[in-house]
């Protein structure tokens, strides 16, 4: 177990190389336009250029870049760990903006994801114990729905519902719980809707497959035939064997999330991570782009190496090699 | 006189499917008494297996149609309520399936899902439902008990989950074991092990034992009592000296030519030909006469009843019992012509 | 004995160590086909961080050597995970060996590429116990029995061809454009009897070809795969965990335990006078006469298979052997030293007939009271 988990973080230290590796290779490398010209403001004189070319590493071949760039992560720069260098536009360390975006996006998927599996493994359960009959029916209708709506439509048509039409909810925006928590939850509660939607429907079909897919399993014959009740037979050794799965794919939905809900964000205005790269590309803020993108692999990784330990406690046939 | 433990009466049990209403079992009758071993014989589709897991309903009773009566100790088990059998399975009546690794729950250890069925029935504290287990663990001949019983499933051997399955069975003392080809999963020297351990488990605690399975050789091997089924009826029921002795149906025949003996080589084997048939489509008349060598005038219009036509048990041919003891004497020659 | 004629120096030694254990076989016979001389199959288990250590091998195939004759059937009869399945991969080369000799009519194919094997696939072919896995279902079954045909381009007529081998085995020549789907299991296993038929192969190597076959269309397979021996002069390597099956159609039998062939003798020689304990106790297994009244003496093995990752010492079967507790005078679970410290090699015991054991059974030997001490 102990060697497992440093070989996965030694592959996750890997991963997160190699994508620093892409990134920067994309972005500084490829693209059109020279960082040094984005960075010098409007009308640069060459003194201005030179001595930005200078400050910032410009001048130097392109492996002592990449170095100062994969050192500056591991080890921080001026302004703390993890260094990321400052943003072209705001002129401010791209940690402090990232930092400051982070709290919002999590708050953000912590609700939205608490709601998403309350409702879809209730949906799940309950239609699959009324396989095809009306309740089942509906709730599939509904998880369809789910699925295939885009959730910028499904954000603007609820703020034009609940926000301008009834007034029953206030509008965009971010106000931050320790300001006041009734404020924080009337407005959080239309974008943690929203993103939980597509999720709760996605959730609720899997959890429905699973547990029918259980429930014709031999085992719980085995469970029926030893004279457990229904309810047993369901609740604790269907539920049991159907939820296991869902743990893997909650870990990769909850860490893609906290790279940012870009949709979500946009719609509902609030300031997180997937709000700051939109922001970030529209301006060819080349430094936060790529922090940004670092710290969203970062997450997925690491949240993967987690579920499988989960997952290794939760199914005894998983082995730790 | 034995006690009779079960009667079925008349069972039937239609599936409704898209492609039409199969008729997996279609009129099937017996008795189980105490202390001794039923067998029931078929090749897959014949019903055999259906017939007792409808007998404990374990079969989704939403697409099928069952009618005919499973008294169990003179209460029938179709018209219970859900608790009331509920109180019965695995209690008075219990099961072992086919496939002892599926039949595990694989995310809990085996012991805990013994315990369960220890408390599923009457008021057993933890500590309780576990001395039962080991006891039970330890009866069925697991080695380790204490060790073994914090093992999962996938831990354990196939014999030892068969093993494991049959302690979970036997908690509560049944009335009636019922094993549903316990040993096809199993290789042959394991097979010898859980067959023998049966046996002993139906002397010790006195028990019925339905033994269902497609092997004629374990059939021969451990049951008094033989019921031979073909396309969802029995075509003949009798002791296992009656059954092997003077079998009295030609499927029964076309089944023991068709096994290639361990005991001598050489004789070319008389397969059955065709197909057993659709059980959405099953033949008029007697459902055998499509593949049988001896068929005649009324086999394709009128169903034989199963009823002892004077060779002294059970069966249903059309053919008098002279004709049929006449072929089975024949076939006995030409056996022992080419075994010398 | 063919020597690898590319590698002189290390097919002497290979085929000089071979030759000891291959003379022990010979018997006046049919011309040899296929001839396998100490063949070892281990499954490496790894650990470790970023270089992979091997910690522990799966000895699937540990030592076999046995001869294929042509025109007989060799049975090769064990309980799962002894290694037979595993031996049929290898002679078919869908598995590398990891040591031993694989000979070919004499030529040395151990090391053959996947091009090299490509003339031979021909001559050997294989028939699995589920036909329908083993094919892809959206093919139909005139694809599926040609396809041999395509991949080494030799008939135009195809589809006459495949027409005349569907009836052949018993199939309806007009399903040729139906799919394995609508096929019973019997007529499926028929497929893949006419499509390993296609080539008109010297060697079949049949995997459990009736294990999933319910008894009455099992005696069908069998008797269709008699025929078409008798009829294309075939050689088959049958295996099955089936006694009564091997018995019927075999001419000579090996029984394998745990890797190794533990006995091999002419099929009636073995049913009516097993040496080996373990093939005692497998033919006390099953029941002799399904008239007779009288249980038959089983011999109840005790215990399960030991696991191949770590194998018994000295002789494989001794942990579960009740011969070895009677010769150690029946006291709990002593078993003589030389079961525990040396594996027996397979001698021949009597004419044609070897056995591994160091305490060969006798003919009336009554294993089972030691089995049941």
């Amino acid at each position: 177990m102990g060697r497992y988990i440093v070989r996965r973080l030694l592959y996750v230290f890997l991963v997160v190389l190699v994508i620093t590796l892409a990134t920067f290779l994309i972005f500084f490398v490829m693209p059109p336009g020279d960082p040094v010209t984005a960075f010098s403001g409007r009308t640069p004189t060459p003194q201005i250029l030179h001595a930005v070319e200078k400050q910032f590493g410009f001048d130097k071949p392109l492996y002592v870049q990449y170095g100062k760039f994969v050192k500056n992560i591991f080890f921080g720069d001026e302004f703390g760990w993890p260094g990321f260098g400052y943003s072209y536009v705001t002129r401010s360390p791209v940690r402090e903006e990232i930092f400051g975006r982070i709290g919002v996006t999590l708050q953000l998927a912590v609700g939205a994801a608490i709601m998403w599996v309350i409702v879809g493994v209730s949906i799940g359960i309950v239609s699959a114990l009324n396989r095809r009959k009306l309740v089942d029916r509906a709730a599939m209708g509904f998880a369809l729905f789910g699925v295939s709506a885009p959730t910028f439509a499904v954000g603007l048509a609820a703020l034009y519902i609940f926000w301008q039409q009834f007034h029953l909810l206030p509008g965009t925006g971010y106000i931050p719980l320790s300001e006041n928590a009734g404020e924080f939850f009337s407005h959080m509660i239309l974008p943690w809707s929203v993103l939980a939607l597509s999720f709760a429907a996605f959730y609720a079909r899997m959890v429905r497959g699973n547990l029918l897919e259980a429930l014709g399993e031999d085992y719980i014959r085995t469970a029926r035939a030893k004279g457990l009740s229904e309810k047993k037979v369901i609740g604790k050794h269907g539920l049991r064997a159907s939820l296991t799965p869902i743990v893997t794919i909650f870990g990769l939905d909850f860490s893609l999330l906290l790279g940012g809900a870009v949709l979500t964000e946009r719609v509902f205005n609030l300031p997180g991570l997937g709000a700051l790269v939109v922001q970030s590309v529209a301006r060819s803020d080349l430094p936060v782009i790529l922090a940004t993108t670092v710290i969203a692999s970062l997450f997925v990784t690491v949240m993967t190496l987690v579920v499988d330990i989960i997952y290794g406690f939760l199914d005894p046939r998983v082995r730790y090699t | 006189m034995a006690e009779t433990l079960l009667e079925v009466k008349d069972l039937k049990v239609h599936f409704n499917t898209p492609d039409g209403v199969v008729k997996a079992v279609d009129g099937v009758s017996f008795t189980l008494e105490r202390g001794e071993t039923l067998g029931i014989v078929g090749e897959s589709g014949s019903g055999k297996s259906v017939t007792c897991l409808t007998a404990l309903r374990l079969i989704n009773l939403e697409t099928a149609e069952v009618s005919g009566q499973v008294l169990f100790k003179g209460r029938d088990l179709l018209k219970l309520s859900n608790e009331e059998l509920r109180k019965i399975r695995g209690k008075e009546l219990s099961m072992i399936f086919q496939d002892p690794f599926a039949c595990l729950h694989p995310l809990y250890r085996v012991g805990a899902q013994i315990d369960e069925a220890v408390r599923a029935h009457g008021d057993f504290s933890k500590a309780d439902a576990k001395k039962r287990t080991l006891e039970l663990l330890k009866a069925v001949g697991i080695p380790r008990p204490e060790e073994r019983y914090r093992d999962y499933p996938h831990q354990y051997s196939g014999g030892m989950r068969q093993r494991a399955m049959i302690a979970m069975a036997l908690v509560h003392n049944p009335d009636v074991l019922i094993a549903d080809e316990p040993t096809t999963a199993l290789d042959v020297t394991v097979q010898a092990q859980i067959l023998e351990l049966i046996e002993k488990v139906k002397e010790d605690f006195n028990i019925g034992v339905m033994l269902i399975t497609h092997d004629l050789g374990v059939v021969a091997d451990v049951s008094q009592k033989v019921m031979v089924m073909y396309a969802g009826r029995p075509v003949e029921i009798g002791t296992r000296d009656e059954v092997f002795a003077q079998p009295l149906h030609p499927y029964t025949w076309g089944l023991l030519d068709s096994i290639p003996a361990v005991d001598q080589k050489g004789k070319r084997l008389i397969p059955i030909t065709g197909s057993p048939p659709s059980m959405i489509r099953v033949p008029q008349g007697c459902a055998f006469h499509p593949r049988c060598p001896h068929r005649f005038e009324p086999c394709d219009k009128e169903r034989p009843d199963l009823m002892d036509r004077g060779g002294g048990h059970p069966e249903a041919c059309h053919l008098t019992v002279e004709e049929k003891k006449k072929l089975w004497a024949q076939r006995e020659a030409s056996r022992t012509r080419a075994a010398s | 004995m063919g020597a690898t004629g590319s590698q002189p120096d290390e097919g002497g030694i290979v085929s000089q160590a071979a030759e000891v254990t291959s003379v022990q076989q010979q018997r006046p016979a049919g011309e040899v086909l296929i001839e396998v001389n100490d063949l070892k199959k281990h499954f490496p288990i790894t650990q470790g961080i970023i270089f992979k250590k091997e910690v522990a091998r799966v000895h699937a195939v540990d030592g076999v050597s046995f001869q294929l004759r042509q025109g007989e059937t060799l049975g090769l009869v064990g309980e799962s995970g002894c290694g037979k399945s595993t031996t049929a991969r290898l002679i078919m080369k869908l598995l590398e060996s990891t040591s031993g000799q694989i000979l070919f009519e004499g030529q040395d194919i151990t090391k053959f590429s996947r091009r090299q094997m490509v003339p031979l696939r021909r001559e050997i072919q294989m028939i699995f116990q589920d036909p329908y896995s083993s094919v892809n279902p959206r093919s139909t079954v005139g694809q599926i029995i040609s396809a041999p045909f395509q991949i080494h381009k030799t008939e135009g007529e195809t589809r006459k061809k495949v027409q005349e081998l569907m009836d052949r085995v018993g199939l309806n020549p007009e399903h040729y454009n139906r799919y394995p789907h609508e096929f019973s299991g019997g007529q499926r296993q028929r497929i893949g009897v006419a499509r390993a038929l296609a080539l008109r192969p010297k060697v079949i190597v049949c995997d459990e070809p009736v294990s999933a076959l319910d008894v009455s269309i099992q005696a069908q397979i069998l008797n269709l795969l008699e025929d078409l021996q008798d009829e294309f002069k075939l050689t088959y390597l049958f295996i099955s965990h089936d006694l009564g099956v091997v018995r019927h159609i075999s001419d000579r039998i090996a029984v394998m335990y745990l890797g190794h062939i533990v006995e091999i003798a002419d099929a009636d020689e073995l049913y009516e006078n097993p040496k080996h304990p373990y093939t005692a106790a497998l033919l006390s297994a099953v029941p002799k006469e399904f008239g007779s009244s009288d249980i038959r003496q089983r011999i109840v093995l005790t215990g399960d298979v030991p696991s191949p990752v770590d194998p018994p010492s000295g002789c494989p079967f001794h942990p579960r052997c009740p011969q070895a507790r009677m010769v150690a005078g029946d006291k709990g679970d002593e078993v003589p030293e030389n079961c525990r410290t040396h594996y027996p090699p397979l001698t021949e015991l009597t004419p044609a007939h070897f056995a591994a054991c160091h305490y060969p059974v006798e003919k009336g030997d009554t294993l089972d009271k030691a089995a049941h001490a």
